[in-house]
């Protein structure tokens, strides 16, 4: 059966000759894995719909350059980080008018939420965001390495050439950004028992 | 093995956690990890903030919609095609402003301009002219390669209309054969029932 499957190259391929239909093929197999990378970049106030298909539309305007020399997973995972770090400048430059004009209390960013949440509020959706919240305050070189492993589901090397980084520097990295969250998880009372039985 | 690189231990527990060590390092670091407190603690929250993270999963809910993806190319292709042509626009009004500048400002007076001064301002013109019109070639192609595109993304979009609506009419036709079906059981069990009580 799976040989039946075409490969992602063979899809961009295909689009590059002006069959659209591959694009269909292509955003179905990776809309998930692109959404979650992009709900962990972006943050939790991120429009995830809206930046997933700007991604694929970069793909698609992109079908004629892309060369295939490389895994597909890692040029689309990198597009989806410009596409993030994109928002992100947007979403600064947004804050800092209305910070301009003396209204600095609209803080748009995934920071905002800084207070701890008593653990026993934190049932469902409020750990779900406390988690994503605890994410979001991550230094950005730690975030886009935990994301694009954890939530991309990337090997090491591939998060490597997708970041410019080594594979060395991406496992520290990370396991500085593991550190940090579970720190913070612990701060705001998520930590150690399984609780996904409350989700 | 001996943790007192703390920190080049931890990275081999980070892919321990993730599952990404060769069987035998796997084993190795484990059977380290379960003598030695500071490694074991470490492997614990590592493990314990991967749970916290697989709990916080975001976006997979999202669908996106590749027609919406087509058009949004299409327009954004045909914005350039207009940003060009304005560009060539105002570009071509700088050249023959430049170039009127040039011939009143240059030499003698156009009242006192020699015949060969006049020739010599002609031929600029007329270079400057096939120019343009190389530019407004090369800007007609532009557009007629984006218009053959927007063309290809229309018929796209029809080939994946006509496959939804060619997959939306055998759901419906499932689901009347399914309806039917749940009739045909209905009428059997009520007959049975009727039957049994009788």
């Amino acid at each position: 059966m799976d040989r039946m499957r075409p490969s992602d190259n063979q899809l961009m391929e295909r689009l590059a000759g002006g069959d659209a239909s591959a694009l269909e093929v292509l955003v179905r197999r990776w809309e998930r894995s692109v959404a979650r990378v992009l709900a962990g970049l972006a943050g939790p106030r991120g429009d995830v719909e809206d930046l997933c298909q700007e991604v694929f539309l970069r793909v698609y305007s992109a079908r004629a350059r892309y060369r295939g020399t490389g895994a597909f997973s890692t040029w689309l995972h990198a597009i989806a980080r410009n596409v993030a770090r994109d928002a992100q400048r947007r979403r600064g430059a947004f804050r800092k008018l209305l910070e301009g004009v003396g209204n600095g209390n609209h803080r748009d960013t995934p920071q905002a939420e800084t207070v701890p949440v008593p653990e026993a509020r934190l049932r469902g959706e409020e750990t779900r965001r406390g988690i994503e919240t605890a994410l979001a305050q991550l230094p950005t070189k730690l975030r886009e390495v935990l994301v694009l492993k954890h939530f991309g589901e990337l090997t090491f090397e591939e998060v490597a050439r997708v970041t410019g980084l080594r594979a060395s520097t991406v496992k520290s990295r990370l396991r500085v950004a593991l550190t940090e969250l579970g720190k913070e998880l612990k701060r705001v009372g998520i930590d150690g028992e399984d609780i996904s039985h409350e989700l | 093995m001996n943790c007192d690189d703390f920190n080049e231990v931890a990275d081999r527990l980070v892919e321990l956690a993730y599952g990404e060590l060769p069987a035998e390092e796997r084993e190795r670091l484990e059977a380290h990890a379960r003598g030695c407190a500071d490694c074991g603690g470490k492997l614990e929250d590592l493990r314990a903030t991967l749970r916290r993270l697989d709990d916080a999963h975001g976006g997979e809910e999202v669908r996106v919609d590749t027609c919406r993806v087509l058009l949004a190319a299409t327009n954004r292709a045909e914005r350039a095609v207009r940003r060009w042509r304005v560009a060539c626009a105002a570009a071509s009004a700088m050249v023959v402003l430049a170039l009127g500048l040039a011939v009143l400002t240059r030499g003698p007076s156009p009242s006192r301009m020699t015949d060969a001064t006049f020739a010599e301002a002609l031929d600029a013109i007329r270079d400057h002219n096939e120019r343009l019109e190389a530019l407004e070639e090369l800007t007609r192609l532009v557009a007629v390669e984006i218009d053959s595109e927007r063309e290809r993304s229309a018929r796209a979009l029809v080939a994946l209309q006509g496959r939804l609506h060619e997959l939306e009419g055998q759901s419906r036709a499932r689901w009347r054969r399914l309806d039917d079906d749940v009739r045909a059981v209905y009428h059997i069990a009520s007959r049975e029932h009727i039957a049994a009580r009788e």
